[in-house]
């Protein structure tokens, strides 16, 4: 208190040297722990030399041989006592107290093999119990996605019976995704996500990373703000205008420093120039994609998100089935009624599509196939909403 | 006449560094006979005391130890000082004057009534 500054850092410097010194102390206790027998010997060494210059002196100053003992035995304390105190500096006495109790158990549970297994299966049982309740309760309570009214949310699967046997539900035809966004009346919004790899290069190291093409409203549905910029606008999702990018707050933090004067920056994705608009927000978390398709695929969070804008191939009821629907239902609209409302507009359309014999890729009765009509998923408190369609 | 002092551990060190630096390498015996003197033999030191603090100075790597012979032809281990310790004693007796001039200023009356 009464230092001068000028002590301060000459203080770190011997703080660290003491913090060093510690730890050199502790490791030489660890290994304090092997070769008990040799060193105590030496000790036993050590303090019987130690008395005997005490006798030594002490006969030098005239005492008797008898009275110079028993003089020394009094002053110096007992041995015993000092090997005792020794051994607790040169180990670490809880850490033998603790292996010493660890061997007695074993001892015992070898005894009573009944016993142990009774045991063991109790305490198994309980810790994957409670693994697999915590596990539910930290997506559900603990870890909610941070949605504006995800009651409302609601995944759209298709149901195409012919393929049934690659799984009751099939990922999403942008096609098909278009359609139902034109006519049904249920939903206030409908979103298309589709999961794909990039590779960022020219700042740092080439990176592999995991984006999303999704369409411009998602964030908007959602109820997402970026921190940083802004999100997608209708336009950005077409073919073309799409060269723009939202980067998770991860990724922002660990490839551009957290620099805010990222917006308006390009990077390069697989070659190609992408604007960066938007930061999410660090607490942003997407749903499990597996939870949103059906056939899943890669389990981790998009890093990055670019806008959907579905190219001509992809408009093509003949294309891929590919991609995850995401809805947000209006507040008066049942999932039973959207369903029907769904399942009308894919019916139209698929009589439409009959006009054009080469998309009968299934032929298949055209009887439609409705799932119960919506499953609760706890995880995410949003339905699955099965869309029946035939082909 | 005054009743022996058992030393604090924390003391004893920077005495046993002390020591070391006074007498150069010395055997446990030795040591504690120079603080019992230059204590004016009011510290008493005996072996349950001493042994650990030099297993730790040792441990610390402020003393190195090696066996050796006595004067009177006894096996005896002989401690000596490193320079990590050289340094310590420094550090040790800093803090200790501190300390004590700061108990000083408690003590002294004329300080303790402004």
């Amino acid at each position: 208190m009464g230092a001068d500054h000028g002590d301060s850092r000459a203080f770190f410097v011997a703080r660290r040297g003491v913090v060093v010194r510690t730890l050199r102390a502790l490791l030489l206790r660890v290994s304090g722990l092997f070769a008990h027998e040799r060193r105590d010997r030496e000790l036993t060494d050590e303090l019987d030399t130690h008395l005997q210059m005490h006798i030594d002196d002490k006969l030098r100053s005239g005492m008797t041989a008898d009275q110079a003992r028993r003089d020394a035995l009094l002053k110096l304390g007992g041995v015993e006592l000092t090997m005792e105190r020794y051994r607790d500096r040169r180990g670490i006495p809880m850490f033998e107290a603790a292996m010493q109790d660890l061997r007695y158990a074993a001892r015992m549970m070898r005894k009573a093999p009944g016993f142990t297994s009774v045991a063991v299966l109790t305490l198994a049982l309980g810790i994957g119990a409670t693994t697999a309740i915590f596990s539910v309760v930290d997506t559900v309570v603990l870890q909610p996605l941070t949605y504006r009214d995800a009651k409302q949310l609601f995944v759209v699967h298709e149901v195409i019976p012919t393929l049934s046997h690659l799984g009751p539900y099939t990922p999403v035809n942008a096609l098909h995704f278009r359609e139902w966004r034109k006519a049904t009346r249920s939903f206030q919004q409908m979103s298309l996500l589709g999961i794909v790899n990039v590779n960022l290069t020219g700042t740092g190291e080439p990176e592999r990373l995991q984006a999303a093409r999704v369409s411009s409203n998602l964030f908007a549905m959602l109820g997402v703000q970026p921190q940083l910029g802004r999100a997608f606008i209708e336009e950005e999702d077409q073919p073309g205008r799409d060269r723009v990018v939202i980067l998770n707050d991860a990724l922002w933090r660990r490839r551009f420093a957290a620099d805010p004067q990222v917006i308006g920056r390009t990077i390069t994705l697989d070659g190609e120039a992408y604007e960066v608009i938007g930061v999410l927000l660090p607490g942003f978390r997407f749903q499990k994609l597996s939870h949103l398709y059906e056939i899943s695929v890669a389990d981790e969070q998009p890093q990055l998100w670019k806008p959907f804008a579905a190219n001509a191939q992809e408009l093509n009821p003949l294309g891929a089935f590919n991609f995850a629907c995401i809805g947000r239902l209006k507040a008066e609209v049942s999932p039973e009624q959207a369903l029907i409302d769904l399942n009308t507009v894919q019916f139209k359309q698929r009589s439409r599509d009959r006009c054009q014999p080469r998309l009968n890729f299934a032929p298949c009765s055209c009887r439609c196939k409705t799932r119960s009509p919506a499953v609760r998923d706890a995880a995410c408190s949003s339905y699955w909403a099965p869309c029946a369609s035939c082909y | 006449m005054a009743t022996k002092q058992d030393v604090w551990q924390g003391t004893l060190a920077l005495m046993i560094l002390k020591t070391l630096e006074t007498l150069g390498p010395q055997h446990g015996y030795g040591i504690a006979r120079r603080i019992e003197q230059t204590s004016g033999n009011l510290l008493l030191v005996n072996y349950g005391t001493l042994y650990p603090a030099l297993l730790k100075l040792e441990q610390e790597g402020y003393i190195a130890s090696a066996w050796g012979v006595s004067d009177n032809n006894r096996r005896a281990k002989y401690y000596r000082l490193t320079r990590a310790g050289k340094k310590q004693i420094e550090r040790g007796a800093k803090e200790w004057e501190q300390t004590t001039e700061i108990l000083a200023r408690f003590l002294s009356p004329g300080e303790a009534s402004s």
